[in-house]
């Protein structure tokens, strides 16, 4: 595919899945598990949120809601549990995915690790019962998939795999597609301030989470070993700048990006988003276990 | 500096093509590397608050690079071989220059012939090196360069006789002097001018004047002068000669400095107990012999020649208007008594100088209208002006650069 409007370094708009893709997949949830019962013990291993089917209790984490508490046992312990819950069979899970073309920014493409995610988000779900709504935003519509089971897989797998990144979709417009959902999976990078605003996801009883991808060149050019001159190529709109990237160039970018960041999940943190923004270096299952797990 | 430079490995510019193939190289390695980026709004912020600095910088060179491109620049000249050859026309200017009294007449305006002579040969100057000779009586004095020594400007005491010309006239000669000049091959400066009237000679406090027409006395306050310095030591007989000579001659005695002769009581090394004084005195001329207490003199500039030895050592010596004398007393004279007052006599008359304003009544005489010719031959430079290690300096200053560079590039 053509790079849009002259981009070539760092541009990678498209997703292709790798051969041992789906063998992946399917370590993934039990490797998922694995993980939760180290972090909060046996017998709670479940991806559970609230409102739902109980399943046992957990200590409780500072910051964490306190209507989740139970007051019975902290009275009786005198140590804080929350109830751990396993959602109903029919349960439905939104995964909204920012299909512009920023996404395209790599290696690995921003996209692509979003579709991946998505996918094994999906073998989440439907692991749990739950139907799945995959979203891409795209210009003139958002693109829409719908995994109910898990033969439904290689429909998603070849769904994302015709995604492109392109274009400046509003990346909002997904919102109409999460409004039966009780969990919302937002994947996108998310610069600018208003492209992922917390008011039109959070409802009550439902979960939010926003994972939010950033390649390598954009979270810490330093790390990738970019210096020199450079002259930057924004593949949404087109628009250029050239400069030198020396230490104290970095150094300023580094600022500039978490002052950023910071104040982009402190506005989810008040709407109760849970949010983390993740290296697209880094493989998909480290990033959700990361994000889930937690 | 860089006068007369040529290349003696032309071929060598060719290296010249390295800098400018690592410019372009670097150039291109510098050129900006488009890259994608969401990011675009913060590196703009980060240019933002960098903008006057970063604009400047945008496509700056590394300064290791530019130390790069100066080293290889500078090997490269290396490389042509840069030397200076000798000017096409390597001759060398002596000018023999004419110090008698007549060139330190007045010319006009206040300058003399001999500033006329030698401005008119400045003038006259190509690429070439110029030397300056005053011949003496024995020998001549060089000076090397295009300024006319200053010392010079000023008429020696005693004066100086006008050169043997005929000894100088030679290829790449010129005389500087007032009046033309028989010649084979030199060419010569001369100021020419007009006869200047003015004294000849002096006695006692009569003066003789040159009107331009005649001879005319007249009455000056400016005597001629004997000066006697340690008269307490010397020989009686001695002094009792000097103002003898005086008197005769007209001359006053005078204690002051520059008189027209100085007769001293002088010795080399202190006088020591155990060495007697009385030799036998052994008069260069003669007629008379004698005995005395006496010293060695110095000699010097001032009395270089000896007039008179007691065994080996001299006791007597003169120099243009100075008489030397270590003879703290005389023994017995033998011989004719006349002929010892004969011999300091012609001592004295020997070693007097005349009169600085007197000048003999030839030198006066006018100069015709003087002119100004070239040598009809130049003479080539013995040694032709080495030239300087253009290329090693050259080679050097690359090597240091070099090696900046790549302290630079490292640090």
């Amino acid at each position: 595919m053509k790079s849009p409007r002259g981009t070539r370094e760092g541009f990678h708009p498209e997703v292709r899945f790798g051969e041992d893709f789906a063998r992946r997949l399917e370590l993934f949830c039990p490797r998922l598990r694995a993980a939760r019962e180290r972090r909060e013990g046996a017998g709670a291993a479940r991806f559970s949120g609230a409102g739902e089917e109980f399943a046992g209790f957990r200590p409780y984490r500072p910051g964490e809601d306190l209507r989740q508490l139970d007051w019975n046992l902290l009275a009786r312990l005198d140590r804080p549990f929350v109830r751990v819950t396993r959602r109903e069979a029919s349960e439905r899970w939104a995964i909204l995915i920012d299909g512009s073309a920023s996404m395209g920014v790599g290696p690995p493409g921003k996209l692509q690790r979003a579709a991946e995610l998505s996918c094994a988000l999906g073998m989440l779900a439907v692991a749990q019962g739950a139907s799945v709504g995959i979203s891409v935003s795209a210009d003139p519509e958002p693109l829409h998939f719908e995994l109910r089971r898990r033969a439904d897989m290689p429909g998603l797998l070849r769904f994302l795999e015709e995604r492109v990144a392109r274009g400046d979709p509003e990346f909002a417009r997904l919102s109409s597609r999460a409004r039966d959902a009780g969990r919302v999976f937002c994947i996108g990078d998310f610069l600018g301030e208003d492209v992922l605003d917390p008011t039109r996801f959070a409802r009550r009883g439902r979960e939010v989470f926003g994972l939010r991808l950033l390649a390598p060149v954009e979270l810490a050019p330093g790390s990738a070993g970019l210096g020199g001159a450079v002259e930057w190529a924004d593949p949404e709109r087109g628009e250029r700048l050239s400069m030198r990237i020396d230490r104290s160039a970095r150094d300023a970018y580094d600022r500039a990006l978490r002052v950023s960041l910071r104040r982009f999940d402190a506005a989810c943190a008040r709407h109760r988003i849970g949010f983390g923004t993740y290296d697209t270096a880094r493989e998909f299952e480290d990033i959700l276990t990361e994000a889930l797990v937690r | 500096m860089l006068d007369g430079l040529e290349w003696s490995r032309p071929v060598g510019f060719l290296a010249l093509l390295l800098p400018v193939v690592v410019l372009l190289a670097s150039r291109l390695l510098n050129r900006p590397l488009p890259r994608a980026t969401g990011t675009l709004a913060i590196w703009r912020t980060v240019r933002d608050h960098r903008r006057t600095e970063g604009a400047r910088r945008r496509f700056a060179l590394p300064l290791s690079t530019w130390l790069l491109l100066c080293a290889l620049s500078a090997g490269a000249l290396a490389l042509a071989g840069p030397v200076r050859t000798p000017r096409a026309v390597a001759t060398v200017l002596e000018c023999v220059v004419d110090a008698s009294p007549s060139m330190y007449l007045e010319h006009s305006a206040g300058r003399t012939r001999l500033d006329v002579a030698v401005a008119q040969l400045a003038d006259s100057f190509e690429e070439q090196e110029v030397v300056w000779i005053r011949p003496l009586a024995t020998g001549a004095e060089r000076v090397e360069g295009r300024a006319f020594p200053s010392a010079w400007r000023t008429a020696p005491r005693p004066p100086l006789e006008e050169p043997r010309f005929e000894e100088w006239d030679g290829a790449g000669r010129v005389f500087v002097t007032d009046r033309m000049r028989p010649r084979d091959v030199a060419g010569e400066s001369a100021s020419g001018g007009a006869l200047v009237p003015g004294p000849l000679a002096v006695r006692g406090r009569t003066e003789f004047h040159w009107t331009g027409e005649a001879i005319v006395e007249r009455a000056t306050e400016q005597p001629a002068r004997l000066s006697i310095r340690g008269a307490d030591r010397l020989a009686a007989e001695v002094l009792e000669f000097a103002r003898t000579w005086a008197a005769a001659r007209e001359f006053e005695l005078s204690a002051a400095e520059g008189c027209e002769l100085e007769l001293a009581f002088a010795q080399d090394g202190e006088l020591r107990e155990d060495v007697p004084l009385t030799r036998v005195l052994a008069p260069l001329a003669g007629g008379w012999s004698g005995t005395a207490d006496a010293v060695p003199v110095p000699l010097d500039a001032r009395a270089p020649t000896i007039w008179l030895r007691a065994g080996d050592a001299p006791v007597v010596a003169h120099g243009p208007g100075s008489v030397r004398c270590g003879i703290a007393r005389l023994g017995e004279l033998t011989g004719d008594p006349a002929a010892f007052a004969v011999d300091w006599a012609e001592l004295f008359d020997r070693a007097v100088l005349p009169p600085a304003r007197c000048v003999p009544l030839e030198e006066r005489a006018a100069a015709g209208d003087g002119g100004l010719e070239a040598p009809r031959e130049a003479k080539p430079l013995e040694a032709p002006l080495e030239s300087p290690p253009y290329a090693a300096w050259l080679a050097g200053a690359a090597s240091v650069l070099a090696l900046a560079a790549l302290v630079t590039r490292r640090g």
